[in-house]
C-alpha cells in the first residue's frame, strides 16, 4: 500500500518533507475554501448595511428583521388584484368610480364569545403631507361575518368581508382603512398584510395607507413618498429636480476640470517658464489647506457676484446659482497634480518629432498630448464625477434654496425634515430617499467600475 | 537640446489655473487672515480688534473641545483606517478567480455620498437599532461562541500534534484540520444546547444611545466614536485601492523566497510587504490625515441629532460660528478657527513626515 | 465624447431658456413643520386670487433663526420669512427687514386693530411694526386616554401637581409598549416650569438665575422622569420630536402646543387623546406657560421685486377667512381678535377640546411671551439645554449642572 502513495516535497521550518500529495491538496481546497469565505465575509460587512438598508420595509421594528411582508410574492399578488378591484388597475391601483373592493381580515377572540360584535372599518383621510384628495366621503363600509371555527382552546376564530363601494364620480389615488376589532380581540390577518397595529383598551386597531394599491405602489410605496416630499413652483417636484442638478453639475465640472486640468498639467509637466517648480509646488500645498479656510473669502466672493462678473449675466449674486458651485473649484489641485504626473510618462521624442515637423505648442497639446493622456482624463473624469456628485460643504455654504439643491443637500433636507416634523414611520421614507440617491452613482460605478479603480494607479504613486 | 522658455504660452495654458489659485487661494487666504483681525459680521461695519479673537477662542470651550475632537479623531481614525485598509488590501492581493468582483464590492461605501451613509448608520445606530440588537444577540450566545471557539482550539491542538508525531508538517493554522475543527464546534455547541448543558446568557437587551448622547467610551463621546467606526468604513476602501497598486508593484520573487524559507504569512507582512509599500503608507497615511482633520460632512449631517458638544470638530466649528451659532454670524471667530485648522494641519502632515512613515521623492 | 459635449451644452441651454418667464415667484419660506398646513391654505385661499402672481412654499428644515440670519445677510433672503417672536429683535436689528407700518396703513383689510395687542407689541421695535404675527400657541400636556384607561390611572387634570402629575407618569409608564412621557431637554419646555417655581427672567442685579433654590428644583422636577427610567427623549426610541412618539402610540404622555393636532390628524385620527393645562407646583400653587408666536416679515429687497405684491400676500394669509380655517385645522390659535368667540370652540371633538385647552392656557396667569429681549434667545437657552441633558443623563447633579449654566449665562451677558 505504502508504495502506491504519491509523495510531495513541502518545505517547514527550513525543512524539507515529503508526505503524500492528497494531503497537500487537500490542504491547498481548504485553504482556498477559508480565503473565499474571508473575502465574503469581507465583503458582506462591507455592503452589508446598504443593502440592508435598500431591504428593509420595517426599518423600526425590534427585532430587527429582513424578511417583510413586502419581500413575499403572494401580497404581490393580493395587492394586484385590489388595484384591479379598486380602479381597474393592477399596476397602480387606485380608487376609480365604480371600483368595489372585498377585503378579508380576521380576528380571534379568546374567551367562550359565542357571539363577538362585528370589528368597525373606519375610512381615513390620506397623509395630509401627499395633498391628495381624501376618497372618505364617496366610500361605503360594510362588514359581513364569512367564516367562523373554534380554536383549540376554546376561543373562536372570525373571518369577515370588509366591502368597499365607490359611490362618487372622481378618482382618489390611495384609499385608506382602519378596521377595528373588539376589545381584547387578535388579530390573525387580512387580505393584505396591515401597516400598522396596535392594541388599545378601546379595541384592536388594524390600519393600512392604502388598500387599493396596485403591485407598484405596495411594493414602493415609501419610494414613491419620498419622492413626492417636496414640490416647488408649480407643483414640480423636487426630487428627479436635485438629481438633475447633481447630474448637470457633475457633467459640467467633468468637463471644465478636464478641459482645465490638462492645460495646467501639460504646463507644468513640459513647458519651461521661471516659476514652474515653484507652482509646482503650490499646487501641492493648496492640497493641503482646508476648504474652511478659504470658505469664508469665497462666500463673499460669491456673494458679490464674483467682483462684479455676475451683472454680465443679469444677477446681482451668484449666491443660489450653480455659478457659485464652480468658482472655487475650476482648477481642481489633485486633478492638476495626476494629470502632470501622468503627463510626464509620455516619452518626449514623440513631442520633439512633432515640434521639428513644424507644429507650435497648442496643436501638439491638442493632437499629442490629449489623445495620448486618455487614461488619464478618463481616470480624472470618474473620480472629479464622484467627487462632484457627492459632494456637500460648499454647495451647503452657497445654495440655501431647495430648488437649487445638489443630491447630498436634497438628502440631507430630507433627513432633517423627517426628523423635525413628520410623524409615523419616517425611517421609511428617508431609507427610501438614500437609496434612490445611491442608484445612479451605482449604476455609473459598475458600468466604469474599471476607471475608478485605475484613477488611483494614476495618483502618482507609481512614481 | 535646445533652450527655449515657453513663458508666453504657458502662461495662456495655466491662466485658469492661475485665476483660481490667486482668487480662490491667495486673495481668500489674505482675506481669511485680515477677518482674523476684526468683528465683521456680515451685516455691520468692521473695526479691527487686534488679537481679540484669539483669545476668545482659546477660552471657548466649544473651541478647546473641537480641536481635542479633531485630533483625536485623525489619530484613531487614520491609524485604524491605515490598517484594515492594509488588511483588504493584502487579503484581495492573490491570485484567485472572482477578484475583481471583491475589490469593485469592498469599493462601495466609498461611492455613496457622506449624507446616504450617515443617514443609514444614524438608522442603524438607533438606541433599539440594528447594531444594538447584534450587540444584544452576541453577548446573550456568548457562551455558545466560547463553547465553539474552546472546541475548535482544543481540536486544532489535538491533530497538530498528532500529525507532527507522525512526521508530518502541518502549521498551527492547519486549514483542513481548523474546518474539521469548525465542524466539531458546531456539532458539540448544537447538541449541548439542545441538550440545555449550555444556555444563553442572560443579559439587559443592549441599548446603546450611539448619537443621543452625551456619553463617553475611554473619554471620547459615543456620537464622535460612531461617526469614527462609519469613518473607517467608508474611507479604507480606497486607501485599500492605493495599497493594492503598491503591492502589485512587490516583486513576487520576495515571496517565492520567503516561501522556501518557510516564513509565516506574518512574517511576510512585516518583513516584506510593509517595507515594499512605504511610499504608499506615506502617501496614505498623509491623505488620511488632512481628510480626517478636516471632518465636516457627517458632524454637520448628525448637528440635529447629536449634541453640538459631542460631535463637534474644527471643520465644522469654522462653518457653525458662521451659521449655525444662535448669534450674529462671527466672521472674525471663524476665520480664526480655520486658520488654527490650517496651521494645525501643516504641523500634523510634517510632523508625520519626520517621525513616522515617510518617503522623500514622491512628489519629485 | 463630442456627441456627449453637445448634449451637455443642450441641457445648458434649455435650462437657461427655462428660466425665462414673466409670472412673479413670490417664495414664502416656513418651519417644515408647517408644510402640509400651508400648502393646504395656499392652494385653498392663495392660488389664483392675485393675478400674475405664484406663492411657492419652501419648508426650511434647518434651524430657522440660522437659516434667516444666513440669507438676511447674503440678500437671498425669501419674500416671506418667518419671524419668531424669540429672536424678532436680533432679527429687527440686522436692519434687514423692511418695516410694515407703511403698508398696514395703506390696507384695506388688514388694520392694526383687528390684531391683538399683545401680538402686535411683541413685533414692533422702536415703533416699527416687522411682522403681521400669523397665530399664537402655547403648551399643554397631551394624553392618551386608552393608555391611561389600560393602566387604570386617572387623566391628567387641571388640578395636577408636580408630584401627582409624577405619580400619574410613573403608573401609566408601561415599556416597551409605550413610555410614560417623551421629553426632550428643552429649554422652551423646561423654563415655564422654572418660573412657576419661582424662577425670575433674570436675578435683580441683572445676573443669571439659574443657580437659585427654584431653578434647581424645577429642573430635579424635570429630568426626573428620565432619571427615574419612566421617560424617554424622542431620539431614544427613534422619533424626530416627542409628538410623533405621541402619534405613534409610544409616548402615554407629551408637552406639546397646539402644533400637534395636524398630525394626529393626519397620521393616526382615530387617536383617543385628550389635553390638560401644565401641572401646578404645588395645590392652588402658581403654574408657568410660554406664549409662541410666529409673524410673517418682509426683507428690505423682496427678490421678486414686488413688495406690494408680498404684502398683499400677507394680507391674505392673516385674512379673517384664514384665521378660521386655521384654527378649525386646530393648528394654531389665530392673532384676530374676533376669532376669539368662534362657535368651534363648544364643540365636543377631542381636536376641538384640545385647542380650547391651549387657548385657554395662554390666559391664565403666569403665561409669558416666548421672547428673551435683549438678552438674546440662544444665549439663554443653550446653557439650560446642556445642564439639563447632563442630568437627564445622570452625567452631572442638577446642582453642579444648573451652578456651571449659570455661570455660562453669565459669561455671555458680559459678568463674571
Amino acid at each position: 500500500m505504502n508504495e502506491e502513495r504519491e509523495l510531495a516535497p513541502v518545505r517547514y521550518r527550513g525543512r524539507v518533507y515529503y508526505v503524500d500529495a492528497q494531503w497537500l491538496a487537500r490542504r491547498r481546497v481548504m485553504r482556498k475554501t477559508i480565503t473565499y469565505s474571508l473575502l465574503v465575509l469581507l465583503a458582506v460587512f462591507m455592503v452589508g448595511p446598504l443593502v440592508y438598508s435598500f431591504f428593509s420595509n420595517d426599518p423600526l421594528s425590534w427585532p430587527p428583521k429582513l424578511a417583510s411582508p413586502k419581500l413575499w410574492p403572494p401580497n404581490w399578488a393580493a395587492a394586484w388584484s385590489l388595484g384591479v378591484q379598486g380602479a381597474g388597475n393592477g399596476w397602480t391601483g387606485g380608487w376609480a368610480p365604480g371600483g368595489k373592493i372585498e377585503f378579508g381580515v380576521a380576528f380571534r377572540y379568546p374567551g367562550g364569545d359565542t357571539d363577538p360584535p362585528l370589528p368597525r372599518a373606519q375610512l381615513l383621510a390620506p397623509p395630509y403631507e401627499l395633498g391628495v384628495p381624501n376618497p372618505v366621503p364617496v366610500t361605503q363600509a360594510e362588514v359581513t361575518p364569512w367564516q367562523e371555527r373554534p380554536t383549540e382552546d376554546g376561543g373562536l376564530e372570525v373571518a369577515y368581508k370588509v366591502i368597499l363601494t365607490h359611490q362618487g364620480s372622481e378618482t382618489y389615488p390611495l384609499l385608506p382603512l382602519a378596521i377595528i376589532g373588539a376589545p381584547g380581540s387578535k388579530f390573525i390577518t387580512a387580505t393584505l398584510p396591515p401597516d400598522s397595529l396596535s392594541t388599545r383598551v378601546s379595541g384592536t386597531y388594524v390600519t393600512w395607507r392604502n388598500v387599493a394599491p396596485g403591485a407598484i405602489g405596495y411594493l414602493f410605496d415609501h419610494y414613491v413618498r419620498a419622492w413626492t416630499t417636496f414640490k416647488g413652483e408649480g407643483g414640480r417636484l423636487l426630487f428627479p429636480r436635485w438629481i438633475g442638478n447633481s447630474f448637470l453639475i457633475a457633467a459640467l465640472r467633468v468637463v471644465i476640470t478636464v478641459v482645465f486640468a490638462t492645460m495646467a498639467g501639460y504646463a507644468l509637466s513640459r513647458l519651461r517658464f521661471p516659476g514652474r517648480n515653484f507652482l509646482f509646488f503650490f499646487v501641492i500645498f493648496t492640497m493641503m489647506i482646508p476648504g474652511q479656510v478659504t470658505m469664508i473669502s469665497n462666500y463673499l466672493v460669491v456673494r458679490d457676484g464674483v467682483f462684479g462678473l455676475s451683472k454680465l449675466v443679469g444677477l446681482d449674486t451668484f449666491l443660489n446659482t450653480f455659478w457659485a458651485l464652480f468658482l472655487p473649484a475650476l482648477v481642481s489641485s489633485s486633478a492638476v497634480f495626476m494629470m502632470k504626473q501622468f503627463m510626464e510618462s509620455i516619452p518626449k521624442e514623440i513631442e520633439e518629432a512633432a515640434r521639428i515637423d513644424g507644429a507650435n505648442t497648442f496643436q501638439i497639446y491638442t493632437r499629442i498630448i490629449l489623445p495620448l493622456s486618455l487614461p488619464a482624463i478618463a481616470a480624472v473624469s470618474i473620480l472629479t464625477f464622484q467627487g462632484a456628485w457627492n459632494e456637500f460643504f460648499w454647495p451647503m455654504v452657497v445654495l440655501t434654496q431647495p430648488k437649487k439643491y445638489t443630491l447630498p443637500l436634497g438628502l440631507n433636507y430630507l433627513l432633517h425634515y423627517y426628523q423635525a416634523g413628520a410623524t409615523g414611520s419616517v425611517w421609511n421614507m428617508i431609507l427610501a430617499g438614500t437609496v434612490i440617491s445611491v442608484i445612479p452613482v451605482l449604476v455609473i460605478y459598475i458600468l466604469f467600475q474599471r476607471y475608478f479603480i485605475e484613477g488611483f494607479h494614476l495618483s502618482g504613486i507609481k512614481q | 537640446m535646445r533652450k527655449r522658455s515657453d513663458w508666453a504660452s504657458g502662461f495662456i495654458f495655466l491662466l485658469p489655473l492661475l485665476f483660481t489659485l490667486a482668487v480662490a487661494f491667495l486673495y481668500a487666504f489674505v482675506r481669511t487672515v485680515y477677518f482674523s483681525f476684526t468683528d465683521y459680521n456680515l451685516f455691520r461695519i468692521t473695526h479691527f480688534v487686534g488679537f481679540d479673537n484669539y483669545v476668545q477662542l482659546f477660552s471657548d470651550p466649544r473651541f478647546m473641545l473641537a480641536l481635542t475632537h479633531s485630533l483625536v479623531f485623525a489619530a484613531i481614525v487614520t491609524a485604524s483606517q491605515t490598517f484594515f485598509a492594509l488588511l483588504l488590501a493584502v487579503v484581495l492581493n492573490q491570485k484567485i478567480r472572482g477578484l475583481t468582483f471583491f475589490r469593485a464590492t469592498y469599493y462601495v461605501p466609498c461611492i455613496a455620498s457622506s449624507v446616504a451613509i450617515t443617514t443609514v448608520f444614524v438608522w442603524l445606530m438607533n438606541r433599539r437599532g440594528t447594531i444594538n440588537w447584534l450587540l444584544t444577540a452576541i453577548g446573550r450566545n456568548f457562551p455558545f461562541v466560547a463553547l465553539g471557539l474552546a472546541v475548535v482550539i482544543a481540536v486544532q491542538a489535538i491533530q497538530v500534534y498528532w500529525d507532527r508525531r507522525h512526521g508530518l508538517p502541518a502549521r498551527a493554522l492547519d486549514p483542513v484540520h481548523l474546518g474539521i475543527g469548525l465542524l466539531a464546534a458546531t456539532v458539540v455547541t448544537v447538541m449541548l444546547a439542545q441538550f440545555g448543558v449550555v444556555r444563553p446568557y442572560s443579559m439587559a437587551e443592549v441599548a446603546i444611545p450611539w448619537f443621543t448622547t452625551r456619553q463617553a467610551f475611554l473619554g471620547i463621546p459615543l456620537p464622535l466614536l460612531s461617526i469614527m467606526m462609519l469613518n473607517i468604513w467608508t474611507t479604507a476602501p480606497t486607501m485599500m485601492i492605493l495599497f493594492l497598486a503598491g503591492l502589485q508593484d512587490v516583486p513576487r520573487e520576495l515571496y517565492e523566497v520567503a516561501d522556501l524559507d518557510g516564513a509565516t504569512p506574518w512574517q511576510k507582512l512585516r518583513y516584506i510587504t510593509v517595507p515594499a509599500i512605504r511610499p504608499v503608507m506615506f502617501l496614505v497615511i498623509t491623505l488620511g490625515l488632512i481628510g480626517t482633520l478636516q471632518m465636516f460632512d457627517q458632524a454637520a449631517i448628525t448637528s440635529g441629532i447629536a449634541p453640538l458638544e459631542s460631535v463637534i470638530t474644527l471643520a465644522y466649528y469654522v462653518y457653525w460660528s458662521l451659521f449655525g451659532a444662535r448669534t450674529l454670524p462671527r466672521v472674525g471667530m471663524a476665520s480664526a478657527a480655520a486658520l488654527v485648522l490650517a496651521v494645525l494641519t501643516l504641523v500634523v502632515v510634517l510632523l508625520q513626515r519626520r517621525v513616522g512613515f515617510s518617503e522623500r521623492g514622491w512628489y519629485s | 465624447m463630442r456627441r456627449i459635449l453637445l448634449s451637455v451644452l443642450l441641457v445648458v441651454l434649455v435650462c437657461s431658456v427655462g428660466l425665462a418667464q414673466e409670472k412673479v415667484i413670490i417664495t414664502l419660506a416656513g418651519h417644515s413643520v408647517d408644510t402640509p398646513l400651508m400648502q393646504d391654505v395656499l392652494a385653498r385661499f392663495v392660488v389664483g386670487k392675485i393675478p400674475g402672481v405664484e406663492v411657492v412654499w419652501e419648508p426650511i428644515t434647518e434651524d430657522y433663526f440660522a437659516f434667516a440670519m444666513r440669507t438676511l445677510a447674503a440678500g437671498t433672503a425669501p419674500d416671506i420669512l418667518y419671524l419668531d417672536v424669540y429672536w424678532a429683535r436680533e432679527g429687527a436689528e440686522t436692519g434687514a427687514l423692511a418695516p410694515l407700518d407703511q403698508y398696514i396703513a395703506q390696507s384695506k383689510i388688514l388694520h392694526k386693530e383687528d390684531l391683538i395687542p399683545v401680538l402686535l407689541d411683541a413685533f414692533t421695535f422702536d415703533g416699527n411694526l416687522y411682522a403681521i404675527s400669523k397665530d399664537f400657541n402655547s403648551l399643554v400636556i397631551y394624553y392618551n386616554k386608552d393608555m391611561f384607561d389600560a393602566k387604570g390611572v386617572p387623566y391628567p387634570s387641571a388640578d395636577d401637581t408636580w408630584l401627582t402629575f409624577l405619580e400619574k407618569i410613573a403608573r401609566v409608564h408601561n415599556p416597551p409598549e409605550w413610555y410614560g412621557i417623551c421629553l426632550n431637554a428643552d429649554a422652551a419646555r423646561f423654563l415655564p416650569f422654572a418660573f412657576a417655581a419661582g424662577m425670575p427672567f433674570l436675578k435683580e442685579d441683572g445676573s443669571a438665575p439659574f443657580d437659585l433654590a427654584a431653578a434647581k428644583y424645577a429642573a430635579d422636577w424635570f429630568t426626573i422622569f428620565q432619571r427615574l427610567g419612566i421617560g424617554v427623549t424622542s431620539a431614544d426610541i427613534g422619533f424626530g420630536w416627542p409628538g410623533a412618539a405621541f402619534v405613534a402610540e409610544k409616548a402615554a404622555v407629551v408637552i406639546e402646543g397646539g402644533w400637534l393636532m395636524p398630525p394626529i390628524r393626519g397620521e393616526n385620527p382615530t387617536l383617543n387623546f385628550g389635553a390638560a393645562f401644565l401641572p401646578e407646583v404645588w395645590q392652588g400653587g402658581p403654574r408657568g406657560n410660554y406664549l409662541f408666536t410666529v409673524g410673517y416679515a418682509m426683507p428690505v429687497n423682496p427678490p421678486s421685486g414686488r413688495p406690494d405684491l408680498v404684502f398683499k400676500v400677507i394680507e391674505i394669509l392673516t385674512s379673517p377667512e384664514v384665521q378660521e380655517y386655521i384654527l378649525k385645522s386646530g393648528h394654531a390659535i389665530p392673532s384676530r381678535k374676533a376669532l376669539l368667540g368662534s362657535p368651534f370652540f363648544q364643540q365636543v371633538d377631542p381636536f376641538a377640546q384640545a385647542t380650547k385647552t391651549v387657548f385657554e392656557a395662554t390666559a391664565l396667569p403666569g403665561t409669558v411671551p416666548f421672547a428673551f429681549g435683549a438678552v438674546g434667545g440662544g444665549n439663554y437657552m443653550t446653557p439650560v439645554v446642556e445642564a439639563l441633558t447632563l442630568i437627564m443623563q445622570g452625567e452631572a447633579t442638577v446642582e453642579e449642572a444648573m451652578n456651571a449654566a449659570a455661570a455660562k449665562l453669565n459669561l455671555a451677558l458680559g459678568l463674571k
